[in-house]
């Protein structure tokens, strides 16, 4: 089941009706009705097979966070009941072990299995022990990589004694597997999520208003913009040949960064919305972030939930090591102090985005792709002070105008290097890529070049008009939000005419822009991850 | 968390509310569709026709179904004269196996009918029945019946497992997205005009279509005469089926699903069914390659152990039917000539085969496909695929002919005055090289003919992308 069918929208309003129904009849009841639609649609859109895979991976990771709590538990009882301050300590060390192992040991089980199903393949395949990339026919479960983040974040908060583990593995499953979350995210915690989801609440007009607003704003994103521009993506990238030239690929690669964006973003905005009609907010995913001033900026904006869990779970337990620490200071006596400050961030800033690279794919041109956003951001950090000092030299202020249009204009451009690595088949493709670029710009005029590699519209520069108009109400959308403005409150204010003039231009848009979606599917390029 | 009563409507509220917006879309929806959607489609016209016939008191005891090849093939005249029969043709374009069955049982409930002729494909059956074409059908289907049989029909479509979960299923309660004339103000107007001026989905598809010709009953053929130097390598390329996207797929369940309730209503009414595999241009037989015999050869002994007659006409004998290029409007269908020369045919060996004569040996086997290959002697096409390899275009010559043909390439390339110049001269090696030209479009043209000739037989040229 495609998020955009009957199906899922049948799904919803009845989801919907039981869930209101019962917050005026049961409302404790509410959130049996959320694990339902929940379970449902996990097995509507996947199957019975993955759905085990998911019980098995929450279970799991349920039991251990209980195992985790019940360690501290009787380490508590143990400590009390001894007043040998030797023997505290022996103690403390000795439940500090086993929770160690208990941690790692309920860790095991979900690597294994999204190991298996994301990377066994590909790994084989590199050591030649597989005829390709795909050969054993391993088809990857539905939001494997999104739940399996989810549940380890919450083993990790566990572990961090952060909060009480859950004591119902049903109210556990339902944080695990909430529908709309499940194929592309955003990844939830447990301690922001869980209120929301076990709350009673009765419909709220405008609160669902303001859902139907972001679910349509998010469908006007992935039909009106992101189905139109995939069929050219394909085409520049399905095909890099050594002599492409580089005018192509550059056409290829921005407008692969605005159908991603419309994708991803429009595909959050969807699901975001239907949680909204739940009256469960969910973690936000992106915040304009085509208005990034920075790389590191551009990563706290976009797949935000991402980052953050990188930041929380893989960057700080890095940084922090003791031989991380080490390197610090050693450095800090070696460098100075901010080489000594930075460093290890830098170390695990590559680090992490190696790691975000590979959860994209077994590929080795993710691998690329990771590389260089660590080494760009860590780079970015250690020379922090020398641009600080040129930008004192040439007298440019911090809140110059043109200066903040600048770093706008220099992030697209440092965005768009990495997306070189991310478009494309395979790592040789990205430098053939990247040499056309640089040395073979133009061999033809471009609107040749756009014919050439069979681009629609190459008469009109490859330029769809309907992706352009609808790209300019994101833009003007996405300038307001930057501006601090709430755009939805904004709209939901407007005089009702004008609303309806609004929806209907939109909708006009969507429908006219189907046609890219009736041929190509429903599907959402981060819900194969 | 709180919950928010504050600005709770009531009950009534909320659902007179969503009945308000919900009949405000589905009137938006209608008038799109109206609007929309071409009026006087292949499926109106033929269930416009039967629904005045049956209303007239027509009583039909023949009745073809099945895709456009079916309709295209056949000619009511040599049917009705040969056969006796009152015959209705309700097949049209991309029906699928299941809208024919569909169609049989309309047929069946209304007409004393006792012969069905089920006109298909290796094509059809090995594709993904098409959404737009079932969203036709059953608007067909449902035009000026009762309500409560549209909304049967209806759900019928939405709950077909090929569309369940998919964006079809959204799609189908907009038909207009599925089928609509172009999004500009000429091309709308004049579709609101047919609507409006038009008193027959036939007189309008007339308007539309110059090359469709009514033929009464439900019959129809096409004008028009196909060109395999047009059809290009994006038609065919390596075979057939990777174009189609079905290479190693085998033939599709949903359509296997629809050919066995067909067969199995027919035999449950005992009503005589003939399955007719239309002929097709002998390359696109031919660049089905092997899957062809397989894949046919599961369905004839599917339909005959069901009782059925199974006439497979592209394996038929030369002499009792001889596949000319001449006789298609494309790569698929037949054209009015084709249908004209195919009808008489196909109807004297059912004639022959209910009168009790076995027929089968005038058609070759498929587990003796290469009796069927030894016995063509022409190339029937030629074409090639090109790929980059070690910074070159490699050309490779893809040709379908008889097993018994030797065969000998050239490839020539157009300059800018639009000269041909060989670039690589007559040889039996079906691959050849390129030379560097920069990155351009190129003209480039193969040549086949069987060893020992001295002129082509065969050329294709097509548009390659120099690195």
């Amino acid at each position: 089941m495609e998020l955009l069918s009957l199906q899922f929208v049948l799904l919803l309003v009845v989801a919907l009706a039981a869930y209101y129904t019962l917050g005026r009849t049961r409302p404790q009841a509410q959130w049996y009705v959320l694990l339902a639609a929940s379970l449902a649609f996990y097995v509507f859109a996947g199957s019975w097979q993955t759905l085990l895979l998911l019980l098995l991976t929450s279970a799991d990771i349920w039991a251990g966070a209980r195992w985790l709590a019940r360690l501290d538990d009787e380490a508590k009882a143990a400590r009390k009941a001894t007043k040998d301050r030797t023997e505290r300590k022996a103690l403390k060390e000795r439940y500090h072990q086993k929770r160690w192992h208990a941690f790692w040991i309920a860790l095991v089980l979900p690597l294994v299995i999204l190991g298996f199903f994301k990377y066994l393949n590909v790994l084989l395949f590199n050591f030649g022990a597989a005829d390709s990339p795909t050969s054993l026919g391993i088809l990857l479960p539905l939001g494997i990589s999104f739940y399996t983040f989810q549940c380890i974040g919450y083993l990790i908060d566990a572990y961090n004694a952060k909060y009480a583990p859950e004591q119902s593995y049903l109210r556990f499953l339902l944080f695990a597997s909430w529908f709309p979350q499940i194929i592309q995210g955003p990844i939830g915690r447990y301690d922001q999520l869980s209120g929301q989801l076990f709350a009673t609440r009765n419909a709220d007009a405008h609160g669902m208003r303001k859902g139907l607003l972001r679910l349509g704003y998010g469908l006007f994103k992935k039909l009106a913009i992101a189905n139109v521009l995939a069929h050219n993506v394909g085409m520049v990238f399905g095909n890099v040949t050594p002599g492409i030239p580089g005018s192509v690929v550059l056409y290829g690669v921005l407008v692969y960064s605005i159908q991603m964006y419309a994708d991803f973003s429009g595909g959050i905005d969807i699901v975001e919305g239907v949680s909204e009609l739940f009256g469960v907010q969910m973690a936000q995913n992106f915040r304009q972030p085509y208005f990034s001033v920075s790389l590191a900026d551009f990563w706290r904006r976009w797949h935000m939930s991402l980052g953050s869990w990188m930041r929380d779970y893989i960057f700080y337990p890095i940084a922090l090591t003791k031989p991380m620490q080490r390197f610090g200071k050693w450095a800090k006596a070696k460098l100075g102090t901010h080489a000594g400050r930075t460093l290890p961030a830098c170390v695990a800033n590559i680090l992490v985005f190696l790691m975000v690279g590979i959860w994209h794919g077994a590929d080795w041109h993710y691998v690329g792709w990771g590389l260089y956003n660590g080494i760009i951001v860590a780079v970015s950090d250690l020379l922090a002070p020398a641009f600080r000092s040129l930008k004192e030299r040439l007298r440019i202020a911090d809140d110059a105008t043109w200066f903040h249009v600048f770093a706008v204009v220099r992030t697209f451009c440092v965005v768009n290097v990495g997306r070189y690595f991310d478009c494309v088949k395979s790592l040789s493709d990205s430098f053939t890529c990247i040499h056309a670029t640089l040395f073979n710009l133009a061999p033809v005029p471009f609107r040749q070049a756009l014919a050439l590699a069979n681009i629609e519209g190459a008469e009109m520069f490859g330029i769809s008009r309907i992706a352009l108009v609808a790209c300019i109400v994101i833009a003007v959308v996405s300038w307001h939000a930057e501006k601090g403005v709430d755009v939805r409150e904004r709209v939901l204010g407007w005089h009702p005419v004008l609303r309806c003039c609004l929806y209907l231009g939109m909708a006009a848009l969507v429908l006219y822009a189907f046609d890219f979606t009736t041929n190509g599917g429903g599907g959402f390029l981060y819900a194969n991850f | 968390m709180p919950t928010s009563d504050a600005r709770r409507p009531s009950w009534l509220r909320w659902i007179l509310t969503a009945l308000c917006v919900l009949a405000a879309l589905v009137a938006l929806d209608v008038a799109l569709t109206w609007a929309l959607e071409p009026y006087g489609s292949n499926s109106d016209s033929v269930w416009y026709e039967y629904r005045q016939a049956t209303a007239e008191g027509a009583q039909f005891d023949t009745v073809v179904i099945g895709s456009s090849v079916a309709q295209d093939s056949l000619q009511p005249g040599p049917i009705d004269e040969a056969l006796g029969a009152n015959s209705f043709c309700l097949a049209s374009p991309g029906q699928s196996l299941e809208s024919s069955y569909e169609a049989l049982k309309v047929a069946l409930d209304e007409h004393p009918v006792r012969r069905v002729i089920l006109g298909t494909s290796y094509t059809q059956l090995a594709e993904e029945p098409w959404a737009n074409s079932n969203m036709a059908f059953v608007q067909a289907l449902c035009n000026g019946q009762p309500f409560g049989e549209q909304v049967a029909r209806y759900l019928r479509l939405l709950a077909n497992p090929d569309y369940v979960g998919t964006v079809s299923s959204l799609s189908f309660l907009m038909p207009f997205t599925l089928s609509h004339v172009s999004y500009t103000p000429s091309a709308i107007l004049g579709n609101i005009h047919n609507r409006l001026e038009c008193a027959t989905p036939l007189e309008a598809q007339a308007r539309i279509d110059g090359s469709w010709v009514p033929l009464g009953n439900g019959y129809a053929n096409y004008e028009g005469q196909v060109n395999p130097e047009t059809l290009g390598a994006n038609l065919l390329g390596v075979n057939h089926l990777d174009y189609l996207g079905l290479g190693g797929k085998g033939l599709n369940e949903s359509e296997l699903r629809g050919l066995r309730q067909i067969c199995e209503l027919c035999e449950a009414q005992g009503v005589e069914l003939v399955v007719l595999v239309a002929p097709h241009p002998r390359f696109e037989v031919l660049s089905i390659g092997e899957a062809y015999p397989a894949g046919m050869a599961e369905v004839q002994e599917y339909v005959t152990s069901h009782g059925a007659l199974y006439l497979d006409f592209n394996m038929a004998h030369q002499d009792l039917y001889d596949i000319w290029e001449g006789d298609f409007i494309d790569a698929t269908h037949l054209n009015r000539q084709g249908a004209e020369r195919f009808t008489p045919v196909f109807v004297d060996v059912v004639k022959r085969a209910e009168s009790g004569e076995d027929v089968s040996a005038q058609f070759y086997a498929y587990d003796r496909y290469d009796e069927y290959l030894a016995s063509l002697d022409g190339i029937y096409y030629v074409c090639f695929e090109d790929e980059h390899v070690d910074g070159k275009v490699q050309l490779t010559a893809i040709a379908y002919a008889g097993s018994r043909c030797q065969l000998e390439y050239a490839f020539e390339m157009q300059k800018d005055d639009g000269n041909w110049t060989r670039v690589r001269d007559w040889s039996s090696d079906p691959v050849a090289t390129l030379p560097d030209e920069g990155y351009r479009f190129l003209n480039v043209r193969i040549l086949a003919r069987q060893a020992g000739a001295t002129e082509p037989e065969r050329s294709h040229y097509q548009t390659v992308t120099l690195l």
